[in-house]
């Protein structure tokens, strides 16, 4: 664990270990503790970092950095229990104008992207970029696939998207360079409700193939 | 209950407060006025208390108002013509009812208008300022239309006297005229740069891009050679944070950003340069001067302190020529 300060009224702390969901749990933990340290007004978990922030007038950055460092993981058994979430996406047609260059891409048929797309956990490592949207890993090797050569100026609210090595899902119409294969109607976050979005870092999210009517007429 | 009818609302002018610092876990930005110098002027000159902070920020003109009724109002960072004559910027003034208030493009990139007693829209996540970009908080989660019809809260009878302007000795803006200097501290990783690159970026003069908005300052220059290691792994990031993109050209995150980025940050902006630095237009150039934590902190602290403690004057109507 490495403790740096990031600017005159922040401090990131660092861990040199690659993103896993046991680590995701310690972050949990060290955001809870800092945001109980006099002075700290906000506390963002990355993949495997934590950037804890205090207040620039009134705070006493020594004492808030002493109180980091002393900081030490407890039993994970303490966390809230991580969740598992099940999106319904419809996949391909006009919900998903990218999959049939996705699975062209890799040489195989789109039955097979969705088969290894969907029916996994992903792990939500953070949360970032629009209001609800889930930094997720664990997208299986044979679906990497680079990223559009121009960005969308519009993606769909609810599209399902690979970009890279990475797949989400955009809670909200934005723009966006990932390939879109499928779309939620599920709405993923609500501004008026408390919390406004429902899953934590931590936690798993699985994408379930849906059919449209539009499909079964088909 | 009073309200202001949106005339002709201008590009993009929305309402804004101090920001949603919680909404952030949940991934939105924290947003928020970009100025907070002028927004705290304006809602100095318009006596309205802290927690009926919203007001609107402006990046063009003209925006057309009509208030219903007479009431207490200012602008900070643009002329407002009135039936009556042109009233000068950052003045607080009673607008009379039924009477357009006509504000100018403003001086700079940002200007703001406030009312005694704040804007009545709901406090969403923490904050009354508008996310344009997830459609939420503000007045219904965008940017104004014609015809909008804003509500205002009723606040304490305001001590200015009718007929009377008010000022702050804070209006005299600082003298800007030439190069902007951002002040700002190295990050940590910063020894992963070489010393003629680091000496390359504190002795560069940057322009802004016409592409910078709410989110970022994007800035072109002399690209920074820099060896970019493939690996790098997104992180959680905060307004002032300078990022180096692949490209070489930095970029100034402001409230808007994306609170996670992908790209190594090599120093942080402090607040008070970033209030200015909010108010470059594209084309405006600029440049940085690396200081320590200790002096950073150090100008922050006196920066909103002096802002805390202005103290505000009246002085008789005196409208500008037209």
């Amino acid at each position: 664990m490495e403790l740096y300060s990031y600017g005159d009224h922040a401090a990131m702390i660092a861990f040199n270990e690659p993103a896993h969901l046991e680590l995701t749990h310690r972050l949990l933990q060290l955001r809870t503790y800092a945001l109980q340290i006099p002075g700290v007004i906000n506390a963002l978990i990355g993949y495997t970092t934590v950037l804890v922030e205090w207040d620039p007038v009134s705070a006493d950055p020594e004492m808030i950095m002493q109180d980091l460092r002393d900081w030490r993981s407890e039993d994970i058994q303490g966390n809230r229990p991580s969740r598992h979430w099940q999106i319904p996406v419809f996949y391909g047609g006009t919900n998903g104008p990218d999959l049939n260059h996705v699975a062209k891409y890799h040489h195989i048929t789109p039955g097979e992207v969705i088969a290894l797309h969907s029916r996994r956990p992903y792990p939500i490592y953070c949360l970032g970029f629009s209001l609800g949207f889930a930094y997720l890993g664990g997208l299986p090797e044979t679906l990497h696939t680079p990223r559009r050569t121009s960005p969308r100026i519009r993606v769909p609210k609810g599209s399902v998207a690979i970009g890279g090595h990475q797949t989400g899902v955009y809670p909200s119409d934005s723009p966006g360079g990932w390939h879109i294969i499928g779309r939620t109607p599920i709405q993923l976050t609500n501004p008026a409700h408390e919390p406004p979005v429902s899953y934590i870092p931590g936690d798993t999210i699985e994408f379930v193939p849906v059919q449209g009517l539009q499909d079964l007429n088909s | 209950m009073s309200d202001i009818v949106v005339l002709n609302p201008g590009v993009l002018t929305m309402i804004q407060d101090t920001g949603r610092v919680a909404a952030e876990q949940y991934g939105a930005s924290r947003g928020g006025a970009l100025d907070f110098r002028l927004y705290s002027l304006a809602l100095r000159l318009t006596e309205t208390q802290t927690a009926n902070d919203a007001v609107l920020e402006l990046i063009s003109g003209p925006v057309s108002l009509v208030p219903h009724d007479e009431m207490l109002v200012a602008v900070t960072g643009a002329n407002v013509r009135t039936p009556q004559g042109i009233i000068p910027d950052c003045t607080g003034f009673w607008a009379p009812a039924n009477q357009p208030l006509v504000i100018s493009r403003p001086h700079k990139a940002r200007a703001y208008f406030a009312v005694h007693g704040g804007f009545d829209v709901q406090s969403v996540l923490g904050g009354r300022g508008t996310d344009f970009r997830n459609h939420f908080g503000g007045f219904c989660g965008r940017p104004l239309k014609p015809g909008d019809r804003l509500p205002i809260l009723a606040g304490p009878p305001p001590k200015l006297p009718h007929g009377r302007w008010r000022h702050s000795n804070l209006s005299e803006s600082p003298n800007s005229s030439g190069r902007l200097c951002l002040r700002f501290t190295w990050h940590h990783s910063v020894n992963n740069f070489l010393p003629s690159q680091r000496d390359q970026f504190i002795s560069a003069t940057y322009r802004i891009d016409p592409h910078s908005d709410g989110m970022a300052l994007r800035l072109q220059g002399t690209p920074l050679k820099v060896r970019h290691s493939e690996d790098f792994l997104s992180q959680p990031v905060l307004p002032g944070t300078i990022q180096l993109p692949p490209d070489g050209n930095p970029i100034v995150l402001l409230a808007h950003r994306g609170t996670i980025g992908g790209y190594p940050p090599i120093g942080h902006v402090i607040i008070p340069d970033l209030w200015r630095a909010a108010q470059l237009t594209p084309g405006a150039s600029l440049s940085f001067a690396a200081i320590s934590l200790a002096e950073a902190r150090q100008i922050t602290r006196i920066a909103y302190q002096t802002l805390a403690t202005a103290a505000t004057y009246s002085t008789p109507q005196q409208f500008l020529d037209p």
